[in-house]
């Protein structure tokens, strides 16, 4: 287990909510879209890489053949990818934009509000689920990190365009001036601050069976490679999930349940299948990313593509339970009902795997969605094999083709995505009064009717219900307005994609270098000199020199 | 008007900064309990001795009600976790600890950023290898228990902190080794730790205090003002640049939680202490750190620097220009203008610093009050909206670091100063700052070696919330101040490629100057984690009477 990947923190929280109110709260976050205001404090507290809400309906837990859940509840999913440490986000999150998480939460049951700060904690503490595998593709860099870096990129590809139309002092002036715009955009990445103590020696501890569960994972590959596939796969069909797709990234959200009916077999031993795959997901290596992960010398096998920015697996044991929820105790003498009577407890009828990932992606297409998948097993077979043979309906999976089929199967729609890599402030447009415009006119001409209805012949009980049924469809339509606009995507920031990243975290690491090497040089040595840092670093080319994916930093520039 | 607190219940080291106070010689003496009712018969002899925060005759700071006469030593008592074990404390008062308390400072060393990060196949030592032996040797029969500061009045007689430690030992000795001082301060195992104000001539050729550290830094300016800390006819006055800043942009003082427990803080709420109530309520905790500074490699590497700075700014490459640059580059690292303290939010350049010298001069010349109170409420009067770029006072200097003031708020750029948020993600992370230098350093030849630095003290609340998140978030990182990992120019750990931008005007025409390789200025020899008890709860700890149930 480990919650912390760099300088990410992984939080996830499983809420539940009264399936009447779970309508409320995804209006809350539609809403929220389509007024960029509200966002304004969470954009600004800088602190957050991907986040997401997923309301799960009771019907939406997939089932592969492992039996009903037993809930009387929807439940909201938030992941959040942030920096720094538990107390320190959830601090600034409750000082910062306090009204703006009641809102998040607003349908989530015994929420207690964000202030004052130790019941909220208490909340988060008591309905977070531990992160079980976690990666980071730029480990040594918080949100606010690539925000910089994605400021300096564009104003030295502007530089070196502008360079050869002008004298070297024409140069030197602009060269300062693009400068002084970055001055504090020239920060080092490095090693996260140390979570805690105990993170640092789990860290360290974990060394040895990393090692030992790779090579299990080999053999096993050698020894029993999955058959080709004899057959077209099942390919159910799907529909795009177009709110999971947001800003040029695909938040995948999946829920597979975990096999608990047998024992398997683990190192000779017998256990669990949920004991294995806990085990399988502790050892498997991350990026390097602490002095104790680049001693164990092995990256994550998500750095072998570079579409992943973050991903994770978590195992979800169940739903947690937060106990009595409170009665009235008038209508409890009244009914005569005993508060000692047990309340229905939720139960989900297996552990459940939880995988995310956000991802580059061009549009929120189930093709597109494949490739990815397709991506992970051409290049990732032997984890994914060691993986998910702990859950249920594996053993149909074949090839990529018919993973993708099994992953597909197992998705939920995420409700509110959110990933900030602008330079600036996003250019989020107002578009409140395009989603309910409809709504609103027809509001209009139901009131407009109504009162021609009733000043006519028909009587006024029926011209008033008439109305009300004007009103209340128009109502509807102003929801389902919001909904829908409110669930098309933000447009995808400039070079917010992972090759682009990487490049731009490498040119401001290298740039810094320049910029300490060359100050207070003349102009025609600084305009020599940035000719030569163009040449050497390639500004244009994303794929070399560039800063591989799952590394601290450019060797030499961690602290 | 407010409740006031009781100030004969809270020990006088968490109000005061004794060395603002005539207080210029510190001593502090560590303490070993080996048997249980040795060490409760040893606080409870100290009891009539300990010094409160009640208000002396002469005291400025404490307008209002004189009632206490200045004391020529104040003596404080404090205690680490282990301290309260030896004493017998229950455990359920002992489990309800904070974690961070109960761990120890030592055991923190990598939060704190005062440990390394260990090699492959290295052992990791239990604490960092130069701290002083009594931090060495602090295990088993060695671990430290009590703390006691000692703080002398500068009209005390010359051997006033001797006395005191001769009757602290003669107390030891009559305890039959049921308590013990523990040696090994400093590299000639000095039995008690010393710390005094810097001096220099004053005009009538005596030595006279001044605020001055090692590096020539300007030292307490700016200390947290909460609530019932002052009477209510000043507090107003005091928590200017000192308190909250409100979402109104008026300035208020802090919820008293944040520094004494028992009282509700930030969140609105009254933080969960140990029980009984009776034993913590009016105590607090305290970060207790020798901070020793590279005084040699700091004045080396400000006179390097300042010869490619004169070129960078375009300054003449005299001795005036590069004594000018040589300031300018310590007035940036730290937020300040050395030896005095003017705060470069007040005076951002040379020019506007000479400017605001000769006012100051004038003002106190002329005897004009109001232009005197005006210029000293400067000092600490002052806001980051104005310099989002830093280029007054850089995003990363000490200053801004040390207290962000409203420089963290999320709506900062707003235009609508509805959405503005004050101090809010600051206002649960200030610290108490106490302690004075130690050591000396030879002006004409400044070194590294040899013992010189500060005692730093952080008296807060929560240790774990408010210093340790200072010193991990804010000073041994820069992420906050959109700086990555670049750390604290001062005060932070500079691996080889540690750096500070000097940023320039948007504008100006003149690029930023980027400090480079920086070296390493300050290194931890020591310190620990105390709680600092009510005079009811060192009652309650002397008699042995402390019970939660």
């Amino acid at each position: 287990m480990s919650n912390v990947a760099g300088k990410a923190y992984g939080m996830n929280v499983l809420t539940p909510m009264k399936p009447w109110k779970t309508w409320i709260n995804t209006l809350l976050f539609r809403f929220g879209r389509l007024v960029p205001r509200t966002l304004s404090g969470l954009l600004g507290l800088s602190l957050i890489h991907f986040a997401r809400w997923v309301m799960i309906r009771r019907k939406d837990w997939p089932d592969l053949g492992q039996g009903p859940q037993d809930l009387q509840n929807d439940y909201m999913l938030f992941c959040s990818n942030f920096n720094g440490t538990w107390d320190q986000y959830i601090d600034a999150f409750s000082d910062g934009i306090p009204n703006g998480l009641d809102l998040f939460w607003y349908s989530s049951t015994k929420y207690p509000q964000s202030i004052p700060i130790t019941p909220f904690k208490d909340y988060i503490l008591n309905n977070q689920i531990d992160t079980s595998y976690y990666y980071n593709a730029t480990p040594g860099s918080a949100q606010r990190d690539i925000k910089a870096a994605l400021r300096v990129f564009p104003e030295l590809k502007a530089l070196a365009a502008r360079q050869p139309l002008l004298v070297p002092q024409q140069f030197a002036e602009e060269y300062h001036a693009a400068l002084v715009r970055v001055q504090n955009d020239l920060g080092s990445p490095g090693y996260a601050p140390v979570a805690s103590s105990d993170t640092r020696e789990a860290d360290w501890n974990r060394e040895p069976f990393v090692h030992r569960a790779r090579e299990l994972q080999q053999a096993k590959l050698a020894a029993a490679p999955l058959p080709a596939a004899n057959a077209a796969p099942a390919r159910p069909a799907r529909s795009d999930q177009t709110s999971s797709f947001d800003g040029g990234h695909y938040f995948l959200t999946v829920l597979v349940p975990v096999q608990n009916q047998y024992l398997v077999e683990h190192y000779g031993v017998q256990c669990s299948a949920v004991q294995r795959l806990r085990d399988v997901l502790a050892t498997l290596p991350t990026a390097l990313q602490s002095r104790a992960t680049e001693a164990i010398g092995l990256n994550s096998p998500f750095a072998r593509n570079l579409r992943t920015h973050l991903a994770r697996f978590v195992v979800i044991n169940d739903v947690q339970y937060n106990g009595r929820e409170a009665t009235d105790p008038i209508g409890v003498a009244i009914r005569k009902t005993r508060p000692t009577d047990p309340q229905k407890q939720d139960r989900l009828a297996t552990p459940f795997l939880l995988f995310s990932a956000d991802i580059d992606a061009v549009d929120g297409k189930v093709e597109t969605l494949r490739g990815y998948l397709g991506e992970l097993w051409s290049t990732m077979q032997a984890e994914l094999r060691a993986i998910f043979e702990n859950c249920y309906g594996f053993e149909r999976v074949r090839d990529a083709a018919t993973f993708g089929d099994y992953i597909l199967a197992c998705e939920v729609a995420t409700t509110m995505p959110f990933n900030d890599y602008w330079p600036g402030p996003p250019p989020l447009k107002m578009r409140l009064l395009v989603a309910i415009a409809p709504g609103l006119i027809m509001l209009g001409l139901s009131l407009v009717i109504g009162i021609v209805l009733l000043c006519s012949l028909i009587g006024a009980w029926p011209a008033a219900l008439l109305t009300l049924a004007g009103i209340a469809s128009s109502l509807y339509i102003v929801y389902r307005g919001v909904l829908a606009l409110g669930g098309q995507p933000f447009p995808a920031a400039p070079n917010a994609d992972l090759p682009s990243v990487l490049k731009a975290l490498y040119v401001q690491q290298q740039f810094t270098r320049h910029v300490i090497a060359t100050q207070g040089l003349d102009d025609d040595a600084i305009c020599a000199r940035f000719a030569q840092f163009v040449a050497v670093h390639r500004l244009d080319d994303l794929r070399q020199p560039t800063q591989p994916p799952g590394v601290v930093g450019l060797a030499g520039s961690a602290s | 008007m407010s409740r006031s607190l009781n100030l004969a219940d809270i020990q006088g080291n968490i109000l005061s900064a004794y060395g603002h106070l005539g207080f210029p010689r510190s001593r502090y003496i560590f303490l070993h309990v080996a048997e249980e009712t040795a060490g409760r018969d040893f606080i409870t002899g100290l009891l009539p001795r300990i010094t409160t925060a009640l208000r002396w005759k002469s005291s400025k700071d404490y307008p209002g009600e004189v009632i206490e006469e200045r004391p020529m030593v104040a003596w404080n008592l404090a205690f680490t976790m282990r301290g309260l074990l030896a004493l017998g404390l229950p455990t359920t008062t002992l489990r309800e600890m904070p974690t961070e308390f109960i761990d120890g400072m030592a055991a923190r060393g990598h939060i704190l950023g005062d440990q390394p990060e260990r090699g492959k196949d290295e052992v990791q030592p239990r604490v960092p290898k130069h701290w002083d032996p009594i931090w060495q040797n602090a295990v088993g029969e060695n671990q430290v228990h009590i703390l006691l500061s000692l703080n002398a009045s500068f009209d005390a007689p010359e051997d006033a902190l001797d006395t005191a430690l001769a009757d602290v030992i003669d107390r030891c000795a009559k305890s039959h080794a049921g308590i013990r001082v523990l040696p090994g301060n400093g590299p000639n195992g000095a039995l008690y730790q010393d710390s005094a104000a810097l001096t220099q001539p004053g005009t009538d050729g005596k030595p006279k205090g001044t605020r001055r550290e090692h590096f020539g830094f300007a030292d307490g300016f700016g200390d947290p003002v909460f609530k019932g800390q002052y009477p209510d006819e000043v507090i107003k006055e005091r928590a200017i640049g000192q308190g909250k800043l409100l979402p109104d942009q008026t300035w208020a003082p802090l919820a008293t939680g944040e520094f004494l427990l028992g009282y509700p803080d930030e969140a609105q709420e009254t933080p969960g202490e140990t029980y009984p109530f009776e034993f913590t309520r009016n105590g607090s905790f305290m970060a207790w750190r020798k901070l020793h500074e590279n005084v040699g490699s700091f004045r080396h590497y400000i006179a390097g620097t300042a010869e490619t700075y004169v070129r960078a700014a375009g300054l003449p490459e005299t001795p005036e220009g590069l004594f000018e640059a040589r300031q300018t580059i310590i007035a940036k690292l730290s937020g300040r203008w050395p030896d005095d303290g003017v705060p470069l939010m007040a005076a951002p350049t040379w020019a506007a610093y000479k400017a605001f010298q000769a006012r100051e001069k004038a003002a106190r010349e002329s005897g004009n009050e109001a232009e005197i109170a005006k210029i000293e409420r400067a000092y600490n009067d002052f806001i980051y909206r104005e310099d989002p770029s830093g280029s007054q006072c850089p995003l990363t200097s000490h200053l801004r670091r040390a207290n962000p003031r409203d420089g963290l708020d999320p709506n900062l750029r707003s235009s609508d100063p509805k959405d503005w948020n004050g101090s809010v993600l600051n206002n649960r992370r200030r610290i108490l700052r106490r302690g004075l230098p130690y050591g000396a350093v030879d002006p004409a030849n400044p070194d590294d070696d040899g013992e010189h630095g500060i005692i730093f003290l952080a008296v807060c609340a929560s240790l774990f919330r408010q210093f340790e998140f200072v010193q991990q978030q804010w000073i041994q990182y820069g992420l906050d101040f959109n700086a990555g990992n670049d750390t604290c120019p001062v005060g932070g750990n500079h691996g080889p490629d540690a750096k500070f931008v000097i940023p320039s005007e948007p504008g100006g025409g003149r690029p930023p100057f980027i400090c480079a390789k920086l070296p390493q200025l300050v290194e931890v020899r020591g310190g620990d984690y105390f709680f600092i008890p009510s005079l009811t709860g060192l009652r309650m700890l002397g008699m042995g009477i402390v019970d939660p149930t």
